[in-house]
């Protein structure tokens, strides 16, 4: 069965390479009924682009970059973009796994759902248990997640497990602005509104014996998933620096087909500036997801007290971002500004980026599916590593507008609905709650199929959500 | 007059903004931006509530615009505010001077992360109608 898809680099003016997508053919209709593939083909124009412009099954209309789109630009003297990382700068995803059953867990459950929605401040605006002075959230933009463990909000043996060890060294805090420190204060420990949760999950089913062993992982078993990233801090840095470019663009003599698309040199002034901003806006959201896990041991540890065990940490991954890396292109290694803006890095078997216990196995890929339905875990291919640049799709992705859902949806059906289906929903707005319906989202289902069936990821376990804590 | 309408986008919101003059179109824009913020907005008295001086340079209007609102949302995600008193001073191509009114909030209904460039264009159209979508990342 198909699953990719190629425009020829000549089919519009501009393009300087082919733009991919990695769909199965029921999914192509759907991807067709907005504008992403119009997206697609703008990246397809950014100057240094190497070998396609792709994008994952996942794949929706943005602004400026598709959601679910992957783009290397050739390195030192090819542009960064900070369209294509996003606003919500190193959104993520991190797995805890935990040593219980669900029939350990099923009648205190609603307990835990509520204790997780009082521990992890959620909703927009909301600020978190810890509020920083300057030099502290100074040393959360450099050290990442590690601030978090040499405070006591984090545990060390956590910091293996995260993508780049929880921390970009080449973070630089004097380039992110005095709004967005403003703005980073009080927000670390929360996870927002939106699409972003903590959801209690069962392992429904272990697709792949072998690999779920090392991943620690077997059916039945209970797991919690976070998702967030850096908050407003991340998105201020994004503003800043979009609007920066804007101006900056035209002293190299970059034109971009879309406003959003703005970019410079990544060895540009601007560039570097941005880089540095964006690695230590990414080493605050590692940050903000170890302090989570902090908030979320507390709440299991007053649940379950010592018969509730530990909760580990699996693994931590990034959706936006972008990062310096080796690729093989054109029979040769070749180092490369990876743009990954809702697609998560999937690096196989003996890539030495990844953990040494993971050397087997290739990386965990964690893919949230939609309020309700399937989440997965993946490992990681060589096969990403030759296709594309190490990358993997990063969740469901969105079907209809946030409008449409609520015109569909009523919240107050939609949670009893969900409770029926043994899924607790703690949630501060139905708002909140319509526009992320499952009805609202692709089926993850197929998503996962199709980087299966291309090679880049292989099924490792199923999840089945039991409770969803949101803003 | 001006109106704003909602457009369809499947991640994000877009809004159309049209109005009789550039100004109208700015109040308008601010407007479609708060009540995405918050359906029900406060009641801005201009002599009591918390006011601010904005001042934007941009290379063009359609930026100056996007600026501008991306100015005001830094405010209101910082003091947690709507500022929907506008009081523009001065407004040209690509400045702008104006005060704003704000009033506190106890939340928001959604999380504008950003306020992008992409689809806007202020422009006027063969009518004299400005106009200009905007796209709000959610």
């Amino acid at each position: 069965m198909p699953y990719l898809w190629e425009i020829p680099m000549g089919t519009r003016p501009g393009m300087l390479v082919p733009a991919q997508i990695y769909a199965l053919e029921e999914m192509i209709d759907a991807i067709l009924n907005d504008n992403s593939i119009e997206q697609l083909i703008h990246v397809s124009m950014l100057p240094g682009i190497m070998k396609a412009a792709m994008v994952m099954p996942d794949v929706h209309q943005g602004y400026g970059f598709p959601i679910g789109g992957i783009a290397a630009m050739r390195w030192p003297d090819g542009v960064i973009s900070p369209g294509g990382i996003g606003y919500d700068i190193n959104c993520g995803v991190r797995l805890l796994r935990s040593q219980l059953h669900e029939k350990q867990i099923s009648a205190q459950l609603e307990e835990l759902s509520v204790e997780l929605y009082k521990e992890v401040p959620s909703g927009i605006g909301k600020g978190g248990q810890l509020t920083l002075d300057r030099e502290q959230l100074t040393q959360v933009l450099k050290k990442g997640a590690l601030w978090a463990v040499e405070n006591g909000y984090g545990d060390r043996k956590d910091l293996q497990n995260i993508e780049s060890g929880g921390v970009l060294d080449f973070a630089d805090p004097q380039y992110v602005s005095e709004h967005a420190f403003q703005r980073g204060f009080a927000q670390l420990g929360t996870i927002g509104a939106g699409n972003h949760f903590v959801e209690v999950d069962r392992v429904e089913e272990i697709y792949d014996e072998e690999t779920a062993r090392v991943f620690q992982l077997q059916k039945g078993q209970i797991v919690i998933l976070i998702h967030t990233g850096s908050r407003g801090l991340g998105h201020q840095v994004a503003t800043d620096y979009i609007r920066i470019m804007q101006t900056a663009m035209s002293r190299y003599g970059l034109k971009s087909p879309d406003r959003e698309l703005a970019c410079v040199p990544f060895d540009s002034k601007e560039g570097q500036e941005y880089y540095k901003a964006m690695c230590a806006a990414a080493n605050f959201a590692w940050c903000n997801r170890e302090v989570i896990t902090w908030e979320i041991r507390k709440a299991w540890n007053k649940v379950f007290g010592e018969n509730g065990g530990k909760l580990d940490l699996l693994y931590d991954v990034a959706h936006n971002i972008a990062k310096i890396e080796e690729h093989h292109i054109d029979s040769k290694i070749q180092k490369v500004i990876v743009h990954r803006k809702g697609a998560t890095r999937a690096f196989g078997p003996g890539n030495k980026e990844i953990p040494a216990h993971f050397l087997q196995t290739g990386q965990p890929v964690l893919i949230p599916g939609s309020m309700g339905t399937n989440s997965y875990v993946l490992a990681g291919t060589r096969g990403s590593e030759d296709l594309t640049f190490g990358s993997c799709c990063h969740g469901a992705g969105r079907r209809l507008s946030r409008t449409a859902a609520k015109k569909q949806v009523e919240a107050v059906q939609l949670k009893k609905k969900l409770q029926d289906q043994g899924i607790h929903i703690q949630s501060g707005s139905f708002r909140g709650l319509a526009e992320e319906a499952p009805i609202a989202y692709k089926d993850v289902d197929l998503v996962v199929e199709t980087v299966q069936q291309a090679g880049i990821a292989k099924k490792v376990a199923k999840l089945r959500p039991l409770a969803v804590i949101k803003g | 007059m001006k109106t704003i309408t909602h457009e369809s986008h499947t991640a994000d919101v877009q809004i159309l903004v049209k109005a009789d003059t550039m100004e109208e179109l700015f109040e308008g824009a601010l407007d479609g931006m708060n009540r995405i913020l918050k359906a029900d907005i406060p009641e801005v008295n201009i002599t009591k509530n918390e006011k601010f001086e904005i001042e934007v340079g941009a290379p063009d209007q359609t930026c100056l615009l996007i600026d501008f609102l991306s100015d005001i949302l830094t405010e209101s995600h910082e003091k947690r505010r709507i500022y929907s008193g506008l009081k523009i001073l001065d407004l040209k191509t690509s400045y702008i001077k104006a005060c704003i009114y704000g009033i506190p909030v106890e939340s928001f209904d959604d999380d504008v992360k950003a306020v992008t460039y992409h689809m806007a264009k202020v422009e006027k159209r063969p009518d004299g109608k400005w106009q200009t979508s905007i796209v709000f990342d959610i």
